[in-house]
């Protein structure tokens, strides 16, 4: 029996070369680490999620649910964009860590994508409604600090209690950056406004549409109004309106003490005497 | 005693588990895919026979040391292209870096003899349709042509292609419509079914 020339050939360079399996091992190691990485990703976009919509929901204005929805520019400044980030690239890590996975290939990017991202979302609101987002929060502005998202400064700035809320149409005056703020047939008031002071950019409507009526949120300096948030009137809902409003009449409903939280506890259960035995 | 030809020829699984306990078990291994794999090698590529035939050795010396990783999802065939395809891809992109482009040699020519050659009047038309075809193929992008080789020559299905190309069947569809429709005009004077 005649054999062919090029297992001959091969044959002679594995014992020549010492070439040798590459161990199971390697592959097993090799494998885990690719779901390893899936699993990593997914958590790790998880808690992203949890804390954009922490951010969003219990932000001191409710962001998610006051701001006009089809008006999303200000909600998606306000969020930390670490966290938008952060679902990005573990989006992207999760999707190539399945695509490697043994039949990974089978199933288009989209379609990886849309998994990724729907387990990262339902796994995020999950963690956002045992509150870890906000443990997490917490902890970075502990540790770190150079954290402080917007909303949070939103939250400071909504428990200052020197920060007014006026409401009117701003027109320009010679200096690009101060502004009169009229307000029905109240005086006007002068608004300068420090782009390095506001928590989120200017809107663009400012100037486009001067007739607009803004809802301008700082605090009184000694001869300006010193603006650290202006938005448009018509990106807030009716209900966020209203609550501005009461601070706008100065009808701001006041602040019940801080009282030390209780927890409930339920009354002690007193153990049936042991019954006696019978003599 | 049951004589040689009538025993049952080992399936590739046991081969494998042969040749991870003695490597000369490879050998029935290498005979059984030889001539496919080196077909697979110079229908893809443009590649003259010798180099192929280096290619096609690189490609089992990888299947050897990769076949721990074998682990029996996919037939041994299928996996056997998949690491002769990655190969190939790798040797394609290191004659880029060096800037070399070696091309196919006539005789090899009849690698690309169409199914129904027999059919033609001489071999002289089934030569010159073998060289229209090749010539065709080197227009396709590498994916398209791979996934037109496989399916038109070797006969495999879409979910096998899927297995070696690592791309989902969706895709390998998408690449043999648009392959398809590239060779077309090119092809159309041949009258091919």
């Amino acid at each position: 029996m005649t054999t062919s020339p090029l297992r001959d050939q091969i044959l002679h360079r594995i014992e020549s070369e010492s070439v040798s399996p590459i161990p199971r091992w390697h592959f097993t190691v090799k494998r885990a680490a690719y779901w390893l990485m899936f699993g990593l990703a997914l958590l790790v976009g998880a808690q992203a999620v949890s804390l954009l919509i922490f951010h969003l929901s219990d932000g001191p204005f409710g962001l998610l649910r006051e701001v006009t929805f089809f008006r999303p520019g200000l909600w998606l400044r306000s969020i930390p964009l670490i966290w938008l980030g952060a679902v990005v690239v573990s989006t992207l890590l999760g999707v190539w860590g399945l695509h490697t996975t043994p039949r990974g290939y089978r199933f288009p990017w989209w379609q990886l994508t849309l998994i990724n991202l729907t387990l990262s979302g339902l796994l995020g609101v999950t963690l956002w409604g045992m509150g870890v987002a906000q443990w997490a929060d917490d902890r970075l502005e502990a540790t770190s600090s150079q954290y402080q998202s917007v909303s949070r400064q939103l939250r400071q700035l909504s428990r200052d209690r020197d920060v007014q809320v006026l409401e009117g149409t701003l027109t320009e005056s010679p200096d690009p950056t101060v502004f009169s703020l009229q307000s029905g047939t109240g005086p006007s008031v002068t608004i300068d406004i420090q782009p390095d002071q506001l928590l989120v950019p200017l809107p663009s409507t400012l100037r486009s549409s001067p007739d607009d009526s803004m809802i301008v949120i700082g605090t009184m300096g000694e001869n300006y109004f010193q603006p650290r948030l202006i938005i448009p009137r018509d990106q807030l809902s009716d209900r966020l309106y209203q609550r501005l409003r009461h601070r706008i009449e100065g009808r701001f409903p006041p602040r019940r003490p801080n009282t030390p939280h209780r927890p409930h506890r339920k009354p002690k259960k007193t153990l049936p005497a042991s019954p006696q035995p019978l003599n | 005693m049951s004589s040689p030809s009538a025993s049952p020829k080992p399936t590739d699984d046991q081969l494998v588990a042969a040749a991870l306990r003695d490597a000369a078990a490879f050998g029935p291994l290498i005979e059984r895919y030889e001539q496919p794999l080196l077909h697979f090698i110079l229908r893809s590529t443009d590649v003259t026979l010798e180099a192929a035939q280096d290619l096609l050795q690189e490609s089992f010396l990888k299947i050897w040391r990769y076949l721990n990783a074998f682990d029996g999802t996919l037939s041994f065939k299928n996996w056997a292209y998949r690491l002769t395809r990655q190969v190939i891809i790798s040797a394609h992109r290191a004659a880029q870096t060096r800037g070399q482009h070696q091309t196919v040699s006539v005789p090899d020519l009849s690698l690309f003899d169409l199914p129904d050659s027999t059919d033609l009047p001489s071999q002289t038309d089934t030569t010159a349709r073998a060289q229209t075809v090749r010539q065709a193929l080197q227009t396709l992008p590498p994916a398209q042509r791979q996934a037109l080789v496989l399916h038109y020559f070797e006969n495999l299905s879409y979910s096998e292609i899927s297995d070696i190309l690592q791309r989902p069947p969706g895709t390998i569809a998408t690449l043999l419509h648009r392959a398809k429709a590239t060779l077309r005009p090119q092809l159309t004077h041949l009258q091919l079914p």
